[in-house]
C-alpha cells in the first residue's frame, strides 16, 4: 500500500481573459519513507503540485489520497523566509506554537544541537549566512515532525558550495527521521543524487512524461559522493536526453 | 603605529568637518536674527508688522513671569499629542479592519480616495458647529487631518508584506489573527513608525487650525488674537514656540523609531 496516491489530477488557474492549465492528468504514488523528485523546467507546474499536496490549493479534478489520516505536512520554500523580527529559536518554534504543540518545545533545542547551530539561538536571521538560514528553515519544518516533507527547490538560492553541503546534510537528516519526501527541482544532478525515484515533468501543462528509478548503489551514497559514481553519469545522460526531447 | 596615526588623523578630520558645519549653522541663525533686528530697528522693515527679536524676547519674559503663556502652551501641546496619538491609532485600527476583509476594503476604496483628496481643514467650520467651540473640536480637527492618510499608508504596507511569509503561516494552519500578529504587524512596523513622523507635522496643522476656529485658548488662539489687535510681537512669539515644540516632538518620534528598529 503506497503512502500517497495521486490520481488523474488536473489543475487550472482562472483569470478574466483566459484559463491556464497548470497540471494535466498527473498520476503517481509514493511509498512511505521514499525520496521522490520531480524534475522539469521552470514554470512547468511543479510548485503548483506541491501546493496541491500541501492542501493550499484544491485540484480542479482528480484525487489526492494519503494512506494515513493524520498527515502532518512540512513545506520548505526556495528561500528560507525566516521572520527577521523573531530570534532563531522563535523561528524554529513557530510551527509548534501555531499548531498548539508547545509542550514539544524541547525539540527546538535538540534540532539546533543536531544541526550544530545551537549558538545561533538568540540571534536574528539577518545575522546568519544563507546556508545557515536554510538549515534553520529545515529545522522549523522538521520541528513539527512532518510525515510528508515537500521541498520546493530549497537549494536553488544558495551558492554552489553551500548547496552541496546542504544536500548532504538534508539527505542524512531525512534518512535519520525516515521522512517521506518530495523534492521539486530543475537541477538534474540534484534530483539523481538525492532521490530514490525521479519523475520527469513536461512544461505547460505539466504532466509526468517519464520516471526513473535510481539504482541502489547510487542511493546508498551521500549526494556528494553519488555525483562521482559511474551509474550517476549514465543516468544523467539518459535524463538529459529525455529533457532535451521535451525542449527543455 | 602608522595605522593608528592615520586613524587619528581621519577622526580629527571628521571632527573638524563637523565643527565647521555646526559653527556655520549657528552663524546663520545669529545672522538671521541680527538681520531681523537691524532691519526693523532702522525701519527698513516695518516693526509694527515684523516686530523684532528683542520685542519678542521681552514679551516672552513678561508672559513667562506673569504666567499667562504657560497655560496656552500646555493646552496646545496636550491637544497635539492626543490628536497625534489618536490619529495614528485610529488609522492603524482602520487599516486592520480593511485588511481583515477584502470585501470591506474594496467597498471602502473610493471613499478613502475622496476623503484623502478632500482638504480636511475645509470642514473645520462644520466641526465647530457640531462639537461646539471647545477643546473637543480642536482634537477632532487634529485627528481628522492625519487619520485618513495614516489608514491608507498603513493598509498599503499590510498589503505589501511578502506573501511567502503568509504562505509559511498558512502551512502551519495559522488563523488570520495569528498571521496578523506574527507577520503583518511586525513586518509593517517600520512603515507605521514613519507615518508617525508625518503625523507629527499634520497634527500641528490640525490643532493650530482648530484653535484659529475655536479661538478660546492655545498657541493658535494667540496667533489669531495677536493678528486681530495688530500685536505681531505676540504672533511671532507663538510661532517661534510652535516651531521649537514641533521640532522637539519630531526628534522624539525619531528617537522612538531608532529604539524600535534597533530591536528588530
Amino acid at each position: 500500500m503506497s503512502y500517497l496516491e495521486v490520481k488523474n489530477v488536473t489543475h487550472h488557474f482562472f483569470k478574466e481573459q483566459q484559463v491556464a492549465t497548470a497540471l494535466e492528468d498527473v498520476n503517481f504514488t509514493v511509498n512511505s519513507g521514499e525520496f521522490v523528485s520531480f524534475l522539469g523546467p521552470s514554470g512547468c507546474g511543479k510548485s503548483t503540485l506541491l501546493s496541491l499536496l500541501a492542501g493550499l490549493l484544491k485540484p480542479t479534478t482528480g484525487s489526492i489520497n494519503f494512506a494515513e489520516s493524520d498527515v502532518e505536512i512540512g513545506y520548505m520554500l526556495q528561500q528560507d523566509f525566516l521572520f527577521p523580527w523573531k530570534t532563531i529559536e522563535d523561528n524554529v518554534a513557530l510551527g509548534l506554537k501555531l499548531l498548539k504543540k508547545e509542550e514539544d518545545r524541547s525539540i527546538v533545542d535538540e534540532l539546533l544541537e543536531q544541526f550544530e547551530l545551537a549558538h545561533t539561538k538568540k540571534l536574528y536571521p539577518p545575522q546568519l549566512s544563507g546556508g545557515m538560514r536554510q538549515r534553520i528553515a529545515l529545522a522549523r519544518t522538521l520541528a513539527v515532525k512532518p510525515t510528508l516533507l515537500l521541498l520546493d527547490e530549497p537549494f536553488s538560492a544558495l551558492d554552489f558550495r553551500s548547496k552541496l553541503s546542504l544536500e548532504n546534510f538534508v539527505s542524512e537528516t531525512l534518512k535519520r527521521f525516515s521522512t517521506t519526501t518530495i523534492l521539486v527541482t530543475h537541477d538534474i544532478s540534484e534530483a539523481i543524487a538525492m532521490s530514490d525515484k525521479v519523475f520527469i515533468f513536461s512544461p505547460r501543462p505539466g504532466t509526468i512524461v517519464k520516471s526513473f528509478i535510481i539504482p541502489q548503489e547510487v542511493r546508498e551514497l551521500t549526494p556528494f559522493e553519488a555525483r562521482n559514481a559511474p551509474a550517476f553519469q549514465v543516468l544523467f545522460q539518459e535524463i538529459w536526453k529525455e529533457l532535451d526531447s521535451d525542449e527543455y | 603605529m602608522n595605522i593608528e596615526q592615520l586613524q587619528q588623523q581621519y577622526n580629527e578630520k571628521r571632527r573638524r568637518e563637523k565643527r565647521k558645519i555646526v559653527s556655520f549653522q549657528i552663524l546663520l541663525l545669529v545672522g538671521l536674527l541680527l538681520f531681523w533686528e537691524i532691519t526693523t530697528h532702522f525701519r527698513i522693515l516695518d516693526p509694527l508688522i515684523f516686530s523684532s527679536p528683542r520685542a519678542v524676547g521681552s514679551l516672552f519674559i513678561t508672559k513667562i513671569t506673569d504666567g499667562t503663556l504657560f497655560p496656552h502652551i500646555a493646552i496646545t501641546l496636550f491637544e497635539t499629542v492626543v490628536g497625534f496619538i489618536l490619529g495614528t491609532l485610529l488609522g492603524t485600527l482602520l487599516a486592520i479592519s480593511l485588511w481583515s476583509s477584502k470585501t470591506f476594503a474594496n467597498v471602502m476604496d473610493p471613499y478613502l480616495v475622496v476623503l484623502n483628496a478632500m482638504p480636511k481643514v475645509a470642514i473645520g467650520p462644520m466641526i465647530l458647529v457640531v462639537f461646539g467651540p471647545n477643546m473637543l473640536a480642536v482634537l477632532v480637527m487634529g485627528v481628522l487631518i492625519s487619520v485618513i492618510i495614516s489608514t491608507i499608508v498603513i493598509f498599503s504596507a499590510f498589503q505589501q508584506v511578502n506573501e511567502n511569509y503568509i504562505k509559511v503561516m498558512q502551512l502551519f494552519r495559522a488563523s488570520k489573527y495569528e498571521t496578523f500578529r506574527h507577520v503583518i504587524l511586525p513586518a509593517s512596523t517600520p512603515t507605521i513608525i514613519s507615518t508617525l513622523k508625518v503625523n507629527v507635522g499634520l497634527s500641528w496643522v490640525g490643532v493650530i487650525v482648530g484653535e484659529f476656529l475655536v479661538s478660546s485658548s492655545g498657541l493658535g488662539y494667540l496667533i489669531i488674537s495677536g493678528f486681530q489687535v495688530f500685536n505681531f510681537t505676540l504672533v511671532f512669539l507663538a510661532l517661534l514656540i510652535i516651531i521649537v515644540l514641533a521640532t522637539i516632538m519630531y526628534k522624539g518620534v525619531e528617537l522612538i523609531e531608532r529604539k524600535v528598529l534597533e530591536k528588530q
